[in-house]
């Protein structure tokens, strides 16, 4: 039975197999293509490595890029990234930089190759860029902190993502990395990285989780309400104390606020609506408002990049600024730089000194500025 | 086997190398041949677009989107063509001798339990068909093929193995990039 079966089995095949020629010639370009493209591509594509060999914990910053790496990387693509003795990217050192620019993944350029990099792409401005994957602006702050020293005569440039920096600040891990956080003890915020481990934050500040949790955060900053508040008088407190370091060092600071790609687009800002709890109240434009409204208060230039990019500055797969995003990004620092020195100009030469207290008054265009 | 949906530049890369090597070539010889083109010419123009698809691949991406939706369409109906003719010829066909696979119900106090020293009869069971090559699986298909009893489940071969080329399944980016943990 056993033969007899296996007789029939290979007659019904072959009978099978020549009824689906057609089928089969048809398809055969397509699995010859497929084929080679799967194979050329692995063969094409440099070996990368995982983000726990480009960053490494840190017990006071959380984490931060590993020094002296010349690698390849996954984002929505392989990427070329190399790193420097201190572990930032950017062809130049902090010491050769005149613009300093501080922030989390955005400047640490995720995704794009070291020849397309913002910092890369306009050398005349020796712009150096700190910033790290997944930094909040408190681990952005105390980096500003830490290198204060090397600030001197330099333009700060302080990248803040709308996506998440402004709900990172209050928690104390992101996706279980422990990082520093603000939080508040007796009306006065202090920033905490005393739980600062390797090891795995247990808990989770979500919002019930899954794909739309990291939009809800946003979504629900574009609502008035204590939620958002908090979120704001927490970067209040840290852009205001950025700006004291910034004075001390004699470096001059700008604040620039990056969109999350859904507020670039009316579908996209629908969709953010209909995660924000109270549609009526929702305002895509108060992260915006909120962050020029402090820098106002405290005297610091405000860039709001909602209104100088737009989607296609986007990566289509990922979050971040692919190519031509770069390029624009490099762009409006250029001009920004310009400005600041013509600003510097005018500041040298109108400069007088206010007898007997130590105080100089520097006069700019539109506004007025005390440098003690 | 599906092309890798949304690709990277190497996937692009290697699409048009692919694609040129398989169909600009072999257009060039015909062409060449019939309007009497010097064949050197002809190279060197495919050579051409050859390079300026893996320079800029991303002028490639309007031919794989057009490539993919296409390919999509020609292997969802070879699938059904396939399935349809395993199923409607080689199991009706091998039905006709009897089957070793315990396809009837079992009574009310029979177990369906295999005992674990004995290899499980009738179909691959999930590792099988998940794991590792193409090679790897074929091999532990026919091995189980012989071990049940079933040898004439080695006929489902082709059919098994251009269903595995007509996979759709895609490459996706990683879901989450911050993967320490």
């Amino acid at each position: 039975m056993q033969i007899f079966r296996m007789t029939l089995g290979i007659i019904a095949t072959a009978a099978g197999l020549i009824l689906l020629a057609p089928v089969i010639i048809l398809s055969l370009p397509f699995w010859l293509v497929a084929f080679g493209t799967r194979i050329g591509s692995r063969l094409l594509e440099p070996r990368c490595i995982a983000w726990n060999e480009v960053f490494a914990f840190d017990d006071q910053f959380g984490w931060k890029p590993k020094p002296n790496l010349k690698v390849h990387h996954l984002a929505d693509d392989v990427f070329q990234l190399t790193t420097d003795s201190e572990g930032w990217r950017g062809r130049i050192s902090l010491a050769q930089s005149r613009v300093v620019v501080l922030g989390d993944s955005f400047a640490f350029g995720y995704g794009i190759d070291d020849d397309d990099f913002f910092a890369n792409c306009t050398p005349e401005l020796q712009v150096k860029a700190i910033g790290s994957n997944g930094y909040n602006m408190v681990q952005e702050l105390m980096w500003l902190e830490h290198l204060a020293p090397h600030l001197k005569d330099k333009l700060v440039v302080w990248f803040i993502y709308l996506g998440n920096d402004l709900h990172e600040n209050l928690v104390p891990d992101m996706h279980g990395y422990r990082m520093p956080f603000l939080r508040s003890r007796d009306g006065n915020w202090e920033i905490t990285n005393r739980h600062l481990r390797p090891e795995k934050w247990p808990f989770t500040f979500t919002l019930g989780g899954g794909r739309t949790d990291y939009y809800e955060q946003l979504a629900r900053l574009c609502v008035p309400g204590a939620r958002s508040s908090r979120a704001y008088r927490a970067c209040e407190y840290l852009i205001q104390r950025a700006k004291q370091c910034c004075e001390r060092a004699d470096a001059r600071l700008i604040v620039i606020s990056i969109p999350e790609r859904h507020q670039l687009n009316s579908a996209g800002v629908a969709f953010l609506q209909s995660l924000s709890g109270n549609s009526s109240l929702f305002d895509p434009d108060l992260p915006d408002s909120q962050l020029g409204a402090i820098c106002r208060s405290l005297a610091i230039q405000f860039v709001a990049l909602k209104g100088r990019l737009n989607a296609s500055h986007y990566k289509t797969h990922d979050w971040h600024w692919n190519r031509k995003g770069h390029r624009a990004v490099a762009g409006i620092l250029k001009e920004i730089t310009a400005e600041h020195a013509g600003r510097a100009r005018v500041r040298d030469t109108e400069q007088v000194p206010v007898l007997g207290s130590g105080l100089r008054i520097a006069i700019s265009p539109g506004r007025m500025r005390a440098d003690r | 086997m599906s092309l890798p949906n949304p690709p990277r530049r190497a996937a692009l890369r290697a699409f048009w190398l692919t694609s040129v090597c398989l169909f600009g070539l072999p257009a060039g010889v015909v062409i060449s041949a019939v309007a009497g083109v010097s064949p050197a010419g002809f190279l060197a123009v495919c050579f051409g677009i050859l390079c300026l698809g893996v320079a800029w691949p991303h002028y490639v991406m309007p031919i794989y989107s057009v490539w993919l939706r296409l390919s999509r369409q020609v292997l969802r109906l070879s699938n059904l063509a396939l399935t349809a003719v395993c199923f409607y010829l080689v199991f009706a066909v091998v039905g006709v001798a009897g089957s070793r696979l315990p396809l009837k119900r079992a009574a009310a106090d029979e177990s369906l339990w295999e005992a674990a020293d004995r290899p499980a009869r009738g179909a691959l069971d999930e590792a099988d068909a998940t794991a590792g090559s193409t090679r790897g699986w074929v091999f532990r298909y026919l091995n189980r093929a012989v071990e049940s009893g079933n040898l004439w489940t080695i006929c489902l071969l082709p059919f098994l193995v251009m269903l595995r080329f007509n996979d759709q399944e895609g490459n996706s980016y990683p879901s989450q990039i911050y993967t320490l943990f």
